[in-house]
């Protein structure tokens, strides 16, 4: 493994203005299946991070019923024997269930930050979480698909993630972390929940013991993504993380949970982004590009849509170059499994 | 219409205006406690809560409210041309050293102040301190628009529920893309739905300065603008209901509004308000077209 710490920092935008482009993205989020022409059945499982234990109605009326400590003791004994761990939920608030932001902004942003390779000056990321590099992990250790898939990027260490705590003075970031945000700077870019819209969810009994509430192939989440002072290019680029290239409908990628792992009963996962809206703030400048002009206030769908994401995505491999890897993480994976 | 003392003095009443709704969060919502969690918390990041009719409940606090509108008018004035201060202590127009006075604005106000020369230190301040310190408070000088908490009131002023969710959050190492070992955290959120009862008062401000606030209360509505943290993760994304606008004042004459100095333009709003008891008072849809008609003299001003 090379060593390398070199990260192309600059000053960030300034937050306290508006310029350039601001605007909204209305976006689906679907789990691929052959249903409607995917390659793959996918099911997707994003967690709460709660444990749900299961416990026999019949105990639960026995300790209502107790009226001495005796009789209370002798429940809470045979309860601790007969609680046993349920399906874990998939997240949901109040709106029913939900991708949360987070998962979204984690999985965009950290597909981009493994999408630059080493340029010229170095790299135009840094890792925001990356654990030291060490070896390579080898076959069936503990993310060797995961390495795999990304090692073009991964091979070099990148140094410590850009931090803007010590003042506005100081502060100089990675491309990404101005557009997303770090510690001491806020993001341009704001995620919603995805909220569940045509979704249905299975229990799922997996041989690793693990019993999930996982969503079926061919659901539909549907969310929006919030942009301000960006230039047309970081706009190309937010869309490429999600996987778009030459249209509205993404290119499968993965999310959640067991999304490396191909040795179940059923694939975990694969899901495509699908840009069903741009409408752009009255206070942005106007969106130009490859001959398509969008005005402060107006909006883009339909086949405009598709023509200005090929346009955006354009401009990106035209500026980042070789620099920009465009890896096809669903195929590597199978390939790897194959 | 231009006053003999400037609208940003505090001695005279030229007009009051107040704002009133609800903010109902549409995602997620959380107004913070600060760093540490209150003793007994469940979660490591706990939603600000005050003891309210025997119960404690979450609310949103005024100077929260006050910091989004601030923050916002930042952005929206120096778009617009002019040279606002960030308000952030230490970091105001009136802490800025002025090759005018030889000092800073603060001190020189103070100077004149000393020496009983009361008018001309405001003169001093209203012509040379930015229009958000007018509007939003300086060192010193109490600012014209005042945010009270928002709490989970109905119409009757009755406690709403407001139910409570927990998230939990962890993070991808992207050399392993497994989880960041250390990352894991809880926040604790309103859920959506849930209702605040919002009230802004303002006093003496021009109706270009009542058109920012317009422009600010409607990119909040239209979710271009969020209350609270996480807001790039989904948060704070909130919509105002029961809109209401009320004015009242020696510069409201019957359906208009005045023109309070000699950059402010005079608004009718005949057709969209009402008076009542010596105020002016549009509601609901009436109520928003009476602040884009405000929003209009915002965006048309001439200040820089």
């Amino acid at each position: 493994m090379q060593p390398s710490l070199s990260v192309v920092r600059r000053k960030p935008k300034d937050r306290s203005r508006l310029e350039g482009l601001a605007g909204r993205l209305q976006l689906a989020l679907r789990t691929c299946s052959r249903g409607v022409g995917d390659e793959v059945d996918s099911y997707l499982y994003v967690g709460s991070g709660f444990l749900r234990l299961a416990i026999e109605e019949r105990l639960l009326a026995k300790a209502r019923q107790a009226r001495v400590r005796r009789e209370l003791e002798a429940v809470v004994a045979e309860l601790s024997k007969a609680i046993s761990l349920d399906h874990q939920p998939f997240s949901a608030t109040a709106r029913g269930l939900v991708v949360p932001a987070s998962s979204v902004k984690g999985n965009v942003r950290s597909r981009l930050e493994l999408s630059f390779a080493r340029g010229r000056e170095g790299f135009r990321s840094c890792f925001i979480r990356a654990s030291g590099a060490g070896r390579p992990p080898a076959r069936g250790q503990q993310g060797w698909r995961h390495y795999r898939i990304w090692e073009e990027s991964l091979r070099e260490e990148r140094g410590s993630p850009c931090d803007c705590t010590g003042g506005w003075e100081e502060c100089e970031v990675c491309l990404l972390c101005d557009l997303f945000g770090t510690a001491g700077l806020q993001g341009l870019v704001s995620f919603s929940d995805f909220v569940g819209e045509r979704v249905e969810t299975e229990r799922l009994n997996l041989p690793t013991g693990e019993k999930l509430e996982a969503v079926k192939p061919g659901s539909v989440f549907k969310g929006s993504v919030t942009f301000r002072s960006l230039e047309p290019v970081e706009l190309g680029l937010l869309l490429y993380g999600m996987g778009l290239r030459d249209s509205r409908v993404g290119k499968p990628v993965l999310l959640g949970k067991l999304k490396y792992r191909r040795d179940l009963p059923h694939v975990f996962g694969v899901v495509r982004y699908e840009l069903q809206k741009l409408e752009l703030a009255p206070f942005s400048q106007p969106l130009k590009v490859d001959g398509l002009e969008i005005p402060p206030g107006g909006g883009a769908e339909g086949e405009v849509l598709g023509r200005l994401v090929a346009g955006l995505v354009k401009l990106v491999r035209t500026t980042y170059g070789g620099e920009l890897l465009d890896v096809d993480e669903v195929g590597a994976l199978e390939h790897l499994e194959a | 219409m231009s006053q003999p003392v400037p609208w940003s003095s505090h001695r005279l009443l030229l007009r009051l205006a107040v704002i009133e709704g609800w903010l109902v969060n549409e995602t997620p919502l959380r107004v913070g406690t600060g760093r540490e969690p209150p003793l007994g918390s469940a979660v490591d990041l706990a939603v600000i809560r005050i003891h309210l009719g025997g119960r404690s409940v979450p609310y949103i606090p005024g100077s929260s409210l006050k910091g989004v509108f601030r923050s916002t008018a930042i952005q929206l004035a120096r778009a617009k041309g002019l040279t606002v201060c960030s308000g952030l202590s230490g970091d105001t127009c009136m802490d800025w050293e002025s090759p005018k006075y030889g000092t800073s604005l603060l001190k020189f106000i103070q100077e004149r102040q000393r020496e009983g020369d009361e008018p001309g230190a405001f003169r001093v301040f209203h012509e040379d301190a930015c229009l958000l310190c007018k509007m939003f408070g300086a060192p010193s000088f109490t600012g014209h628009v005042e945010f009270s908490d928002a709490y989970p009131l109905d119409e009757k002023g009755q406690l709403l529920e407001v139910p409570l969710g927990v998230r939990t959050g962890i993070a991808i190492d992207r050399r392993t893309g497994a989880v960041y070992r250390g990352a894991l955290y809880q926040v604790e959120f309103v859920e959506p739905g849930a209702r605040f009862k919002l009230t802004v008062r303002a006093t003496n401000l021009p109706n270009y300065a009542l058109g920012l606030l317009a422009k600010i209360l409607k990119m909040l509505h239209e979710g271009w603008v969020r209350v609270g943290g996480f807001k790039t993760r989904g948060f704070g994304e909130v919509r105002v209901e029961n809109l209401s606008f009320s004015v009242t004042g020696g510069t409201v004459s019957g359906t208009k509004l005045l023109a309070v100095d000699e950059r402010d333009v005079e608004v009718d709003l005949a057709g969209l308000a009402q008076r009542y008891d010596g105020w002016l008072k549009a509601s609901g849809d009436n109520a928003w077209r009476a602040l884009s008609k405000l929003e209009e003299v915002w965006d048309r001003a001439a200040l820089a």
